[in-house]
Protein backbone atom coordinates (compact mmCIF):
# COMPACT_ATOMS: atom_id res chain seq x y z
CA UNK A 1 0.00 0.00 0.00
CA UNK A 2 2.57 2.21 1.37
CA UNK A 3 4.80 1.83 -1.76
CA UNK A 4 1.78 1.86 -4.09
CA UNK A 5 1.52 5.57 -3.26
CA UNK A 6 4.54 6.55 -2.99
CA UNK A 7 4.59 4.91 -6.76
CA UNK A 8 1.85 7.50 -7.39
CA UNK A 9 2.80 10.49 -6.09
CA UNK A 10 6.99 9.83 -8.03
CA UNK A 11 5.13 9.57 -11.28
CA UNK A 12 2.85 12.20 -10.92
CA UNK A 13 5.59 14.57 -9.79
CA UNK A 14 8.12 13.22 -12.34
CA UNK A 15 6.18 13.86 -15.11
CA UNK A 16 5.38 17.39 -14.02
CA UNK A 17 8.43 18.62 -13.95
CA UNK A 18 9.84 16.35 -17.20
CA UNK A 19 6.52 18.51 -18.41
CA UNK A 20 8.12 21.61 -17.15
CA UNK A 21 11.48 21.03 -18.73
CA UNK A 22 10.14 21.67 -21.83
CA UNK A 23 9.21 25.04 -20.78
CA UNK A 24 13.14 26.02 -20.34
CA UNK A 25 14.40 26.14 -23.79
CA UNK A 26 17.89 25.94 -25.05
CA UNK A 27 16.93 26.80 -28.41
CA UNK A 28 14.90 29.87 -27.72
CA UNK A 29 15.04 31.21 -31.05
CA UNK A 30 12.73 28.69 -32.36
CA UNK A 31 9.83 29.56 -29.69
CA UNK A 32 6.77 31.62 -29.31
CA UNK A 33 7.22 32.38 -25.36
CA UNK A 34 10.23 32.09 -23.70
CA UNK A 35 10.11 31.84 -19.83
CA UNK A 36 6.51 33.21 -20.23
CA UNK A 37 7.52 36.31 -22.39
CA UNK A 38 6.44 36.73 -26.27
CA UNK A 39 9.18 37.03 -28.32
CA UNK A 40 9.86 39.59 -30.16
CA UNK A 41 11.77 40.93 -33.56
CA UNK A 42 13.94 43.33 -31.72
CA UNK A 43 15.13 39.81 -29.47
CA UNK A 44 17.57 39.13 -32.41
CA UNK A 45 19.12 42.54 -32.27
CA UNK A 46 23.41 42.25 -31.35
CA UNK A 47 23.77 42.47 -27.94
CA UNK A 48 20.34 42.21 -26.90
CA UNK A 49 20.67 38.30 -28.68
CA UNK A 50 23.52 37.59 -25.89
CA UNK A 51 21.46 38.57 -23.42
CA UNK A 52 18.54 36.32 -23.94
CA UNK A 53 21.01 33.46 -24.42
CA UNK A 54 22.60 34.04 -21.20
CA UNK A 55 19.29 34.27 -18.96
CA UNK A 56 17.72 31.68 -21.11
CA UNK A 57 20.76 28.81 -20.75
CA UNK A 58 20.95 29.79 -16.93
CA UNK A 59 17.61 28.93 -16.15
CA UNK A 60 17.68 26.11 -18.14
CA UNK A 61 20.89 24.60 -15.95
CA UNK A 62 19.00 25.86 -13.04
CA UNK A 63 16.33 23.60 -14.19
CA UNK A 64 17.69 20.54 -14.90
CA UNK A 65 19.63 20.76 -11.44
CA UNK A 66 16.67 21.28 -9.74
CA UNK A 67 14.65 18.00 -11.77
CA UNK A 68 17.39 15.51 -11.00
CA UNK A 69 18.25 16.65 -7.12
CA UNK A 70 13.75 16.60 -6.71
CA UNK A 71 13.98 13.07 -9.27
CA UNK A 72 16.85 12.01 -6.38
CA UNK A 73 14.66 12.53 -3.21
CA UNK A 74 11.57 11.52 -5.00
CA UNK A 75 13.09 8.15 -5.47
CA UNK A 76 14.42 8.22 -1.88
CA UNK A 77 11.07 8.85 -0.67
CA UNK A 78 9.59 5.64 -2.18
CA UNK A 79 11.01 3.79 0.79
CA UNK A 80 9.28 5.84 3.69
CA UNK A 81 7.17 4.00 6.15
CA UNK A 82 3.81 4.61 7.36
CA UNK A 83 1.13 6.12 5.77
CA UNK A 84 0.28 9.34 7.50
CA UNK A 85 4.34 10.26 7.66
CA UNK A 86 4.58 9.44 4.24
CA UNK A 87 1.46 11.46 2.99
CA UNK A 88 3.05 14.23 5.15
CA UNK A 89 6.53 14.03 3.35
CA UNK A 90 5.01 13.81 -0.04
CA UNK A 91 2.75 16.58 0.21
CA UNK A 92 4.86 18.66 1.54
CA UNK A 93 7.57 17.63 -1.00
CA UNK A 94 5.27 18.48 -3.93
CA UNK A 95 4.50 21.49 -3.31
CA UNK A 96 8.17 22.34 -2.49
CA UNK A 97 9.38 20.57 -5.14
CA UNK A 98 6.98 22.41 -7.68
CA UNK A 99 7.99 25.77 -6.34
CA UNK A 100 11.73 25.20 -7.07
CA UNK A 101 10.95 23.75 -10.34
CA UNK A 102 9.48 28.00 -10.83
CA UNK A 103 11.73 29.63 -9.49
CA UNK A 104 14.34 29.93 -12.26
CA UNK A 105 11.39 30.84 -14.72
CA UNK A 106 9.75 33.42 -12.34
CA UNK A 107 13.91 34.63 -12.25
CA UNK A 108 14.43 34.23 -16.08
CA UNK A 109 11.01 36.02 -16.50
CA UNK A 110 11.60 38.89 -14.16
CA UNK A 111 15.16 39.36 -15.87
CA UNK A 112 13.86 39.19 -19.72
CA UNK A 113 11.07 41.86 -18.76
CA UNK A 114 13.59 44.18 -17.26
CA UNK A 115 15.64 43.37 -20.47
CA UNK A 116 12.43 44.32 -22.41
CA UNK A 117 12.56 47.26 -20.65
CA UNK A 118 16.23 48.69 -20.61
CA UNK A 119 16.09 48.35 -24.73
CA UNK A 120 12.67 50.15 -24.94
CA UNK A 121 10.04 47.48 -25.62
CA UNK A 122 6.55 47.77 -24.12
CA UNK A 123 3.58 45.86 -24.37
CA UNK A 124 0.67 46.92 -26.53
CA UNK A 125 -1.52 47.24 -23.66
CA UNK A 126 -5.20 46.67 -24.54
CA UNK A 127 -4.24 46.00 -27.85
CA UNK A 128 -5.65 42.33 -29.26
CA UNK A 129 -5.92 41.45 -33.05
CA UNK A 130 -8.37 38.76 -34.57
CA UNK A 131 -9.01 37.09 -38.09
CA UNK A 132 -12.19 37.91 -38.81
CA UNK A 133 -12.10 35.23 -41.37
CA UNK A 134 -11.21 32.35 -38.70
CA UNK A 135 -13.11 33.68 -35.43
CA UNK A 136 -15.32 30.99 -34.17
CA UNK A 137 -14.43 28.73 -37.23
CA UNK A 138 -11.32 27.13 -36.25
CA UNK A 139 -12.48 23.43 -34.87
CA UNK A 140 -10.57 20.02 -34.83
CA UNK A 141 -12.41 17.91 -32.24
CA UNK A 142 -15.11 16.23 -33.80
CA UNK A 143 -17.85 15.20 -31.51
CA UNK A 144 -18.26 11.13 -32.29
CA UNK A 145 -14.47 10.75 -31.66
CA UNK A 146 -15.54 11.83 -27.81
CA UNK A 147 -18.92 10.15 -28.21
CA UNK A 148 -17.60 7.28 -29.02
CA UNK A 149 -15.14 6.23 -26.28
CA UNK A 150 -18.02 8.06 -23.32
CA UNK A 151 -20.65 5.84 -24.85
CA UNK A 152 -18.80 2.57 -24.64
CA UNK A 153 -17.68 4.13 -21.20
CA UNK A 154 -21.44 4.35 -20.39
CA UNK A 155 -22.21 0.34 -21.40
CA UNK A 156 -19.30 -0.53 -19.32
CA UNK A 157 -21.07 1.45 -16.07
CA UNK A 158 -24.59 -0.74 -17.24
CA UNK A 159 -23.20 -3.73 -17.27
CA UNK A 160 -21.70 -3.27 -13.65
CA UNK A 161 -24.88 -1.71 -12.38
CA UNK A 162 -26.85 -5.26 -13.75
CA UNK A 163 -24.01 -7.58 -12.15
CA UNK A 164 -23.60 -5.83 -9.28
CA UNK A 165 -27.64 -6.01 -8.69
CA UNK A 166 -27.67 -10.08 -9.72
CA UNK A 167 -29.62 -9.36 -13.33
CA UNK A 168 -26.22 -10.74 -15.04
CA UNK A 169 -24.85 -13.18 -13.32
CA UNK A 170 -20.78 -14.03 -13.62
CA UNK A 171 -19.66 -17.48 -12.12
CA UNK A 172 -17.33 -16.94 -8.68
CA UNK A 173 -18.77 -13.24 -8.17
CA UNK A 174 -21.11 -12.20 -5.10
CA UNK A 175 -23.01 -9.18 -5.85
CA UNK A 176 -21.47 -6.53 -3.75
CA UNK A 177 -24.18 -4.10 -3.59
CA UNK A 178 -23.22 -1.28 -6.15
CA UNK A 179 -19.83 -0.78 -5.10
CA UNK A 180 -18.11 -1.75 -8.65
CA UNK A 181 -20.86 0.07 -10.14
CA UNK A 182 -20.61 3.00 -8.30
CA UNK A 183 -16.57 2.74 -8.95
CA UNK A 184 -17.42 2.79 -13.26
CA UNK A 185 -19.78 5.87 -13.15
CA UNK A 186 -17.04 7.87 -10.90
CA UNK A 187 -14.65 6.96 -13.85
CA UNK A 188 -17.61 7.66 -16.61
CA UNK A 189 -18.03 10.65 -15.00
CA UNK A 190 -14.11 11.75 -15.16
CA UNK A 191 -14.83 11.04 -19.18
CA UNK A 192 -17.70 13.62 -18.96
CA UNK A 193 -15.27 16.16 -17.20
CA UNK A 194 -12.48 15.35 -19.58
CA UNK A 195 -14.96 16.00 -22.74
CA UNK A 196 -16.29 19.12 -21.75
CA UNK A 197 -12.48 20.51 -20.77
CA UNK A 198 -12.12 19.33 -24.81
CA UNK A 199 -15.20 21.57 -25.76
CA UNK A 200 -13.47 24.38 -23.59
CA UNK A 201 -9.88 23.73 -25.40
CA UNK A 202 -11.41 23.50 -28.58
CA UNK A 203 -13.33 26.60 -28.36
CA UNK A 204 -10.85 29.07 -27.58
CA UNK A 205 -9.74 31.71 -29.53
CA UNK A 206 -8.03 31.79 -32.25
CA UNK A 207 -4.31 32.88 -32.50
CA UNK A 208 -3.54 36.05 -35.03
CA UNK A 209 0.33 35.04 -36.25
CA UNK A 210 0.37 36.30 -39.88
CA UNK A 211 -2.11 38.94 -42.17
CA UNK A 212 -2.54 35.57 -44.39
CA UNK A 213 -5.82 34.01 -42.96
CA UNK A 214 -4.97 30.50 -44.48
CA UNK A 215 -1.89 30.74 -42.49
CA UNK A 216 -3.62 31.43 -39.38
CA UNK A 217 -6.15 28.81 -39.63
CA UNK A 218 -3.85 26.31 -40.40
CA UNK A 219 -1.54 27.54 -37.36
CA UNK A 220 -4.80 27.00 -35.24
CA UNK A 221 -5.91 23.96 -36.81
CA UNK A 222 -2.45 22.26 -36.12
CA UNK A 223 -2.67 23.10 -32.80
CA UNK A 224 -6.26 22.61 -31.62
CA UNK A 225 -6.06 18.98 -33.57
CA UNK A 226 -3.03 18.35 -31.41
CA UNK A 227 -5.05 19.17 -28.13
CA UNK A 228 -8.27 16.80 -29.44
CA UNK A 229 -6.07 14.02 -29.78
CA UNK A 230 -5.10 14.41 -26.52
CA UNK A 231 -8.13 14.72 -24.94
CA UNK A 232 -9.21 12.01 -27.04
CA UNK A 233 -6.73 9.69 -25.77
CA UNK A 234 -7.50 10.57 -22.42
CA UNK A 235 -10.65 9.59 -22.62
CA UNK A 236 -10.11 6.15 -24.51
CA UNK A 237 -7.32 5.58 -21.40
CA UNK A 238 -10.11 6.15 -19.11
CA UNK A 239 -12.58 4.05 -20.84
CA UNK A 240 -10.39 1.47 -21.00
CA UNK A 241 -9.33 1.82 -17.25
CA UNK A 242 -12.56 1.69 -16.26
CA UNK A 243 -13.14 -1.56 -17.91
CA UNK A 244 -10.06 -3.12 -16.64
CA UNK A 245 -11.31 -2.09 -12.90
CA UNK A 246 -15.10 -3.64 -13.45
CA UNK A 247 -13.36 -7.29 -14.49
CA UNK A 248 -10.82 -6.34 -11.79
CA UNK A 249 -13.39 -6.43 -9.24
CA UNK A 250 -15.73 -9.23 -10.59
CA UNK A 251 -13.21 -11.17 -11.79
CA UNK A 252 -11.14 -11.57 -8.65
CA UNK A 253 -8.18 -9.48 -9.31
CA UNK A 254 -5.62 -8.65 -6.40
CA UNK A 255 -5.49 -5.62 -4.68
CA UNK A 256 -1.92 -5.55 -6.29
CA UNK A 257 -3.08 -6.08 -9.83
CA UNK A 258 -5.51 -2.76 -9.62
CA UNK A 259 -2.95 -0.92 -8.02
CA UNK A 260 -0.87 -1.42 -11.26
CA UNK A 261 -3.63 -0.67 -13.53
CA UNK A 262 -3.60 2.61 -11.48
CA UNK A 263 -0.18 2.87 -12.12
CA UNK A 264 -0.26 1.76 -16.07
CA UNK A 265 -2.91 4.29 -16.08
CA UNK A 266 -1.19 7.44 -15.06
CA UNK A 267 1.74 6.72 -16.45
CA UNK A 268 -0.19 6.51 -19.96
CA UNK A 269 -2.35 9.79 -18.94
CA UNK A 270 1.66 11.61 -18.44
CA UNK A 271 2.95 10.12 -21.26
CA UNK A 272 0.10 11.67 -23.59
CA UNK A 273 0.52 15.13 -22.15
CA UNK A 274 4.48 14.99 -22.42
CA UNK A 275 3.91 13.55 -26.18
CA UNK A 276 1.61 16.38 -26.73
CA UNK A 277 3.83 19.45 -25.11
CA UNK A 278 6.30 17.70 -27.82
CA UNK A 279 3.97 18.61 -30.47
CA UNK A 280 2.81 21.44 -29.23
CA UNK A 281 6.32 22.75 -29.05
CA UNK A 282 7.42 21.64 -32.68
CA UNK A 283 4.33 23.32 -34.15
CA UNK A 284 5.35 26.76 -32.70
CA UNK A 285 8.61 25.97 -34.16
CA UNK A 286 7.55 25.40 -37.61
CA UNK A 287 5.45 28.36 -37.71
CA UNK A 288 8.17 30.70 -36.67
CA UNK A 289 9.12 31.57 -40.18
CA UNK A 290 5.66 32.82 -41.17
CA UNK A 291 4.94 34.49 -37.74
CA UNK A 292 4.57 38.27 -38.48
CA UNK A 293 1.99 39.53 -35.66
CA UNK A 294 2.92 39.17 -32.16
CA UNK A 295 -0.06 40.32 -29.67
CA UNK A 296 2.55 41.37 -26.85
CA UNK A 297 0.05 40.70 -23.85
CA UNK A 298 3.20 40.37 -21.32
CA UNK A 299 2.04 43.09 -19.21
CA UNK A 300 -1.48 40.82 -17.96
CA UNK A 301 1.22 38.14 -17.34
CA UNK A 302 1.84 38.45 -13.49
CA UNK A 303 5.35 36.12 -13.66
CA UNK A 304 4.79 34.51 -17.24
CA UNK A 305 2.39 32.45 -15.20
CA UNK A 306 -0.92 33.99 -13.91
CA UNK A 307 -3.14 35.80 -16.19
CA UNK A 308 -4.85 39.34 -14.66
CA UNK A 309 -6.29 41.20 -17.53
CA UNK A 310 -9.50 43.06 -16.11
CA UNK A 311 -10.45 44.20 -19.28
CA UNK A 312 -10.34 40.97 -21.00
CA UNK A 313 -14.18 39.41 -20.78
CA UNK A 314 -13.20 36.02 -21.54
CA UNK A 315 -12.61 33.38 -18.51
CA UNK A 316 -10.20 31.19 -20.01
CA UNK A 317 -7.13 31.89 -21.54
CA UNK A 318 -4.48 29.56 -23.07
CA UNK A 319 -1.77 28.47 -20.49
CA UNK A 320 2.13 29.79 -21.00
CA UNK A 321 3.52 27.31 -18.95
CA UNK A 322 1.96 23.72 -18.77
CA UNK A 323 -0.91 22.49 -20.63
CA UNK A 324 -4.93 23.16 -21.42
CA UNK A 325 -5.81 26.86 -20.32
CA UNK A 326 -5.78 29.04 -17.65
CA UNK A 327 -8.29 31.22 -15.74
CA UNK A 328 -8.46 34.97 -15.67
CA UNK A 329 -7.56 35.76 -12.31
CA UNK A 330 -9.49 39.46 -12.89
CA UNK A 331 -12.68 37.32 -14.10
CA UNK A 332 -14.97 37.47 -11.29
CA UNK A 333 -14.91 33.65 -11.73
CA UNK A 334 -11.15 33.50 -11.86
CA UNK A 335 -11.46 35.40 -8.39
CA UNK A 336 -13.46 32.56 -7.34
CA UNK A 337 -10.99 29.88 -8.60
CA UNK A 338 -8.00 31.79 -6.71
CA UNK A 339 -9.70 31.75 -3.44
CA UNK A 340 -11.08 28.05 -3.82
CA UNK A 341 -7.30 26.96 -4.65
CA UNK A 342 -6.27 28.73 -1.24
CA UNK A 343 -9.00 26.55 0.80
CA UNK A 344 -7.95 23.40 -1.30
CA UNK A 345 -4.00 23.96 -0.04
CA UNK A 346 -5.32 24.40 3.53
CA UNK A 347 -7.77 21.85 3.09
CA UNK A 348 -4.67 19.48 2.10
CA UNK A 349 -2.49 20.43 5.12
CA UNK A 350 -5.55 19.93 7.71
CA UNK A 351 -6.63 16.33 6.24
CA UNK A 352 -2.91 15.69 6.50
CA UNK A 353 -3.62 16.11 10.35
CA UNK A 354 -5.98 15.02 10.36
CA UNK A 355 -4.78 11.38 9.19
CA UNK A 356 -1.86 11.68 11.23
CA UNK A 357 -3.93 12.06 14.08
CA UNK A 358 -6.19 8.88 12.59
CA UNK A 359 -3.17 6.80 12.19
CA UNK A 360 -1.44 7.50 15.94
CA UNK A 361 -4.26 6.73 17.60
CA UNK A 362 -5.19 3.08 18.79
CA UNK A 363 -8.31 1.46 18.29
CA UNK A 364 -10.63 0.59 21.49
CA UNK A 365 -12.99 -2.20 21.64
CA UNK A 366 -15.14 -2.39 24.98
CA UNK A 367 -18.33 -3.48 26.02
CA UNK A 368 -19.72 -1.07 29.07
CA UNK A 369 -23.32 -0.46 29.99
CA UNK A 370 -24.88 -2.85 27.81
CA UNK A 371 -23.45 -1.56 24.63
CA UNK A 372 -20.32 -2.14 22.41
CA UNK A 373 -18.29 0.26 21.41
CA UNK A 374 -15.76 1.11 19.06
CA UNK A 375 -13.56 4.20 19.88
CA UNK A 376 -10.87 6.05 17.80
CA UNK A 377 -10.57 9.68 18.51
CA UNK A 378 -14.50 9.46 18.86
CA UNK A 379 -17.30 6.27 19.34
CA UNK A 380 -17.79 5.53 16.03
CA UNK A 381 -19.68 2.37 16.28
CA UNK A 382 -22.28 2.06 19.52
CA UNK A 383 -24.03 -0.98 19.33
CA UNK A 384 -26.77 -2.42 22.32
CA UNK A 385 -25.83 -5.69 23.45
CA UNK A 386 -29.63 -5.90 23.48
CA UNK A 387 -29.57 -5.52 19.38
CA UNK A 388 -27.15 -7.89 18.93
CA UNK A 389 -28.84 -11.27 16.80
CA UNK A 390 -25.50 -13.23 16.98
CA UNK A 391 -21.57 -13.22 17.29
CA UNK A 392 -18.73 -15.14 15.79
CA UNK A 393 -15.32 -14.86 16.57
CA UNK A 394 -12.43 -15.20 13.73
CA UNK A 395 -8.79 -15.23 13.74
CA UNK A 396 -8.03 -14.67 9.93
CA UNK A 397 -9.28 -11.32 7.96
CA UNK A 398 -8.07 -12.66 4.40
CA UNK A 399 -11.34 -14.72 3.65
CA UNK A 400 -13.50 -11.95 4.06
CA UNK A 401 -12.39 -10.48 0.93
CA UNK A 402 -12.66 -6.84 2.64
CA UNK A 403 -13.58 -4.02 -0.35
CA UNK A 404 -13.41 -0.61 1.58
CA UNK A 405 -16.74 1.53 -0.37
CA UNK A 406 -16.14 4.64 2.18
CA UNK A 407 -14.09 5.34 4.93
CA UNK A 408 -10.55 4.60 6.17
CA UNK A 409 -7.72 2.43 4.55
CA UNK A 410 -4.71 2.15 6.39
CA UNK A 411 -2.00 -0.43 7.22
CA UNK A 412 -3.03 -0.12 10.73
CA UNK A 413 -6.82 1.25 9.95
CA UNK A 414 -10.23 -0.45 8.59
CA UNK A 415 -13.13 1.63 8.83
CA UNK A 416 -15.82 2.47 7.87
CA UNK A 417 -18.46 1.13 5.22
CA UNK A 418 -16.71 -2.30 3.29
CA UNK A 419 -18.12 -5.39 1.33
CA UNK A 420 -17.68 -8.56 2.71
CA UNK A 421 -18.01 -12.03 2.22
CA UNK A 422 -20.32 -10.61 -0.75
CA UNK A 423 -22.51 -8.67 1.09
CA UNK A 424 -22.37 -4.80 0.69
CA UNK A 425 -22.53 -2.15 3.57
CA UNK A 426 -21.00 -3.95 6.10
CA UNK A 427 -19.61 -1.60 8.81
CA UNK A 428 -15.95 -2.36 9.89
CA UNK A 429 -13.64 -1.46 12.31
CA UNK A 430 -10.55 -3.18 12.53
CA UNK A 431 -7.03 -2.98 13.01
CA UNK A 432 -5.41 -5.29 10.09
CA UNK A 433 -2.27 -6.18 11.70
CA UNK A 434 -4.35 -8.15 14.04
CA UNK A 435 -5.81 -10.61 13.12
CA UNK A 436 -8.82 -11.43 15.18
CA UNK A 437 -12.46 -9.81 14.75
CA UNK A 438 -15.69 -10.33 15.93
CA UNK A 439 -18.40 -10.75 12.96
CA UNK A 440 -22.05 -9.01 14.51
CA UNK A 441 -24.76 -9.30 13.32
CA UNK A 442 -28.04 -7.05 14.83
CA UNK A 443 -31.39 -8.02 14.90
CA UNK A 444 -32.14 -5.49 11.94
CA UNK A 445 -29.61 -7.34 9.95
CA UNK A 446 -26.31 -4.95 9.71
CA UNK A 447 -23.72 -6.47 10.08
CA UNK A 448 -20.23 -5.31 11.85
CA UNK A 449 -16.53 -6.84 11.67
CA UNK A 450 -15.03 -5.12 14.92
CA UNK A 451 -11.09 -5.19 16.42
CA UNK A 452 -9.72 -4.37 19.62
CA UNK A 453 -6.43 -2.98 20.11
CA UNK A 454 -4.91 -6.58 19.94
CA UNK A 455 -6.31 -9.74 20.05
CA UNK A 456 -6.34 -9.90 23.74
CA UNK A 457 -8.89 -6.78 23.50
CA UNK A 458 -10.63 -8.65 20.96
CA UNK A 459 -11.19 -12.50 22.46
CA UNK A 460 -12.02 -10.19 25.59
CA UNK A 461 -14.99 -8.47 24.18
CA UNK A 462 -16.16 -11.50 22.50
CA UNK A 463 -16.46 -13.32 25.63
CA UNK A 464 -18.58 -11.07 27.60
CA UNK A 465 -21.13 -11.37 24.62
CA UNK A 466 -21.21 -15.09 24.74
CA UNK B 1 -8.96 39.72 -42.73
CA UNK B 2 -7.33 41.10 -39.56
CA UNK B 3 -8.74 43.75 -37.08
CA UNK B 4 -7.00 44.83 -34.61
CA UNK B 5 -8.09 46.26 -31.54
CA UNK B 6 -7.21 49.26 -29.10
CA UNK B 7 -8.80 49.25 -25.89
CA UNK B 8 -7.44 51.92 -25.00
CA UNK B 9 -8.00 54.27 -27.60
CA UNK B 10 -10.38 57.51 -27.77
CA UNK B 11 -12.17 55.81 -30.33
CA UNK B 12 -15.06 53.54 -29.34
CA UNK B 13 -14.13 49.62 -29.48
CA UNK B 14 -17.28 48.99 -31.59
CA UNK B 15 -16.40 51.86 -33.81
CA UNK B 16 -12.77 50.55 -34.48
CA UNK B 17 -14.86 47.48 -35.52
CA UNK B 18 -17.36 49.15 -37.95
CA UNK B 19 -13.96 51.06 -39.46
CA UNK B 20 -11.76 48.05 -40.43
CA UNK B 21 -14.94 46.30 -41.71
CA UNK B 22 -15.60 49.19 -43.98
CA UNK B 23 -11.58 49.35 -44.45
CA UNK B 24 -11.69 45.51 -45.48
CA UNK B 25 -14.41 45.54 -47.75
CA UNK B 26 -13.16 48.97 -49.96
CA UNK B 27 -10.17 47.17 -50.86
CA UNK B 28 -11.52 44.36 -51.63
CA UNK B 29 -10.19 42.27 -48.51
CA UNK B 30 -13.86 41.26 -47.66
CA UNK B 31 -15.62 40.14 -50.73
CA UNK B 32 -19.05 41.10 -51.40
CA UNK B 33 -21.34 37.90 -50.10
CA UNK B 34 -18.82 36.66 -47.76
CA UNK B 35 -19.98 35.40 -44.23
CA UNK B 36 -18.72 37.58 -40.79
CA UNK B 37 -18.43 35.32 -38.14
CA UNK B 38 -21.29 35.48 -35.45
CA UNK B 39 -21.84 38.05 -32.83
CA UNK B 40 -20.74 35.55 -30.29
CA UNK B 41 -17.63 34.05 -31.89
CA UNK B 42 -16.41 37.68 -32.50
CA UNK B 43 -16.90 38.67 -29.35
CA UNK B 44 -15.54 35.50 -27.59
CA UNK B 45 -12.22 35.63 -29.99
CA UNK B 46 -11.78 39.72 -29.09
CA UNK B 47 -12.33 38.62 -25.25
CA UNK B 48 -15.41 41.78 -25.47
CA UNK B 49 -18.89 42.41 -24.95
CA UNK B 50 -21.77 40.90 -27.12
CA UNK B 51 -23.31 44.00 -27.08
CA UNK B 52 -20.23 45.76 -28.28
CA UNK B 53 -19.96 43.48 -31.66
CA UNK B 54 -23.97 43.70 -31.96
CA UNK B 55 -23.65 47.57 -32.15
CA UNK B 56 -20.95 46.87 -34.55
CA UNK B 57 -22.96 45.11 -37.00
CA UNK B 58 -25.88 46.93 -36.28
CA UNK B 59 -24.20 49.98 -37.75
CA UNK B 60 -23.01 48.64 -40.53
CA UNK B 61 -26.20 47.15 -41.46
CA UNK B 62 -27.79 50.55 -40.87
CA UNK B 63 -25.13 51.76 -43.08
CA UNK B 64 -25.98 49.51 -45.84
CA UNK B 65 -22.25 47.47 -45.68
CA UNK B 66 -23.96 44.35 -44.56
CA UNK B 67 -27.17 42.87 -44.24
CA UNK B 68 -28.14 40.15 -41.59
CA UNK B 69 -30.53 37.41 -41.34
CA UNK B 70 -31.42 34.28 -39.14
CA UNK B 71 -30.87 32.25 -40.83
CA UNK B 72 -27.28 33.24 -42.45
CA UNK B 73 -25.79 35.65 -40.06
CA UNK B 74 -24.15 38.61 -41.17
CA UNK B 75 -22.62 38.73 -44.92
CA UNK B 76 -21.13 41.30 -46.78
CA UNK B 77 -23.99 43.39 -48.91
CA UNK B 78 -23.16 42.53 -52.41
CA UNK B 79 -24.68 45.79 -54.07
CA UNK B 80 -23.74 48.21 -52.03
CA UNK B 81 -25.79 51.83 -52.66
CA UNK B 82 -23.16 54.04 -54.18
CA UNK B 83 -24.45 57.46 -53.24
CA UNK B 84 -22.08 59.50 -55.19
CA UNK B 85 -20.79 61.89 -52.78
CA UNK B 86 -19.23 62.51 -49.14
CA UNK B 87 -21.04 62.07 -46.03
CA UNK B 88 -20.32 65.57 -44.02
CA UNK B 89 -19.07 64.17 -41.75
CA UNK B 90 -16.02 62.59 -43.60
CA UNK B 91 -15.55 65.63 -45.09
CA UNK B 92 -14.46 67.16 -42.19
CA UNK B 93 -12.34 63.98 -40.76
CA UNK B 94 -10.71 64.19 -44.09
CA UNK B 95 -10.07 67.95 -43.70
CA UNK B 96 -8.79 67.34 -40.23
CA UNK B 97 -6.18 64.52 -41.41
CA UNK B 98 -5.02 66.85 -44.46
CA UNK B 99 -4.88 69.58 -42.48
CA UNK B 100 -2.68 68.12 -40.15
CA UNK B 101 -0.35 66.55 -42.70
CA UNK B 102 0.14 69.56 -43.99
CA UNK B 103 1.00 71.39 -40.63
CA UNK B 104 3.53 67.67 -40.11
CA UNK B 105 5.10 69.17 -43.26
CA UNK B 106 3.85 66.02 -45.81
CA UNK B 107 4.18 67.04 -49.35
CA UNK B 108 0.59 67.57 -50.97
CA UNK B 109 1.69 64.98 -53.53
CA UNK B 110 2.53 62.33 -50.62
CA UNK B 111 -0.91 62.65 -49.78
CA UNK B 112 -2.62 62.58 -53.13
CA UNK B 113 -0.54 59.35 -53.74
CA UNK B 114 -1.83 57.99 -50.57
CA UNK B 115 -5.50 59.03 -51.38
CA UNK B 116 -4.69 56.80 -54.84
CA UNK B 117 -3.57 53.70 -53.05
CA UNK B 118 -6.34 53.78 -50.35
CA UNK B 119 -8.54 54.44 -53.29
CA UNK B 120 -7.52 52.43 -55.85
CA UNK B 121 -7.95 49.09 -53.40
CA UNK B 122 -5.66 46.40 -53.28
Amino acid sequence: MGLFFGLTMFICIESVLLIYLFYYPKKWKEKKIILGVKKRKEFSEPGVEEKITEIVEKAHKQAVYITVGCSLIAVALLFLKGFALQTFIWTCFIFAALIADMMPYLMGHKQLMALKKEIGLSSEKGVSYVDISNAGRIHALKPVSVLVPNIVCLMIVLVAFLIDLGVIAVPGYEAAGLLAAVMSLTFWLVGILITVFAFVMDNFRSEVISSDSDVNANYNRAKKMNMAKLYVLFIWINTIYTAVNEAGMVIGFTDMWLMISIVIYLVLLMGGIIVFVYYDRKIDALYQKETEIVEDDDEYWIGGMIYYNPKDKRLNVEKRMGVGGTVNMAHPVGKLVSVALVLCIIGTFLSIVWIGMVEATPIRLSNEDGKVICHQLRDEYVIPVSDIESAEYGEDLKPLKLMRTSGVGMDTLLKGNFSAEGHAGCKVFLNPQNKAYIKIVTKSGQIYYVGGVDAAQTKEVFNTLK
Amino acid sequence: MIIRIDELSDVPIYQQIRNQIVMGISDGTLAAGEQLPTVRALALEMGINTMTVSKAYQQLKMEGYIMTDRKNGARVRSNIEKQGNMSEGNKTELKRIVSEARLSGVPKQEIIKLVEKFYGGK
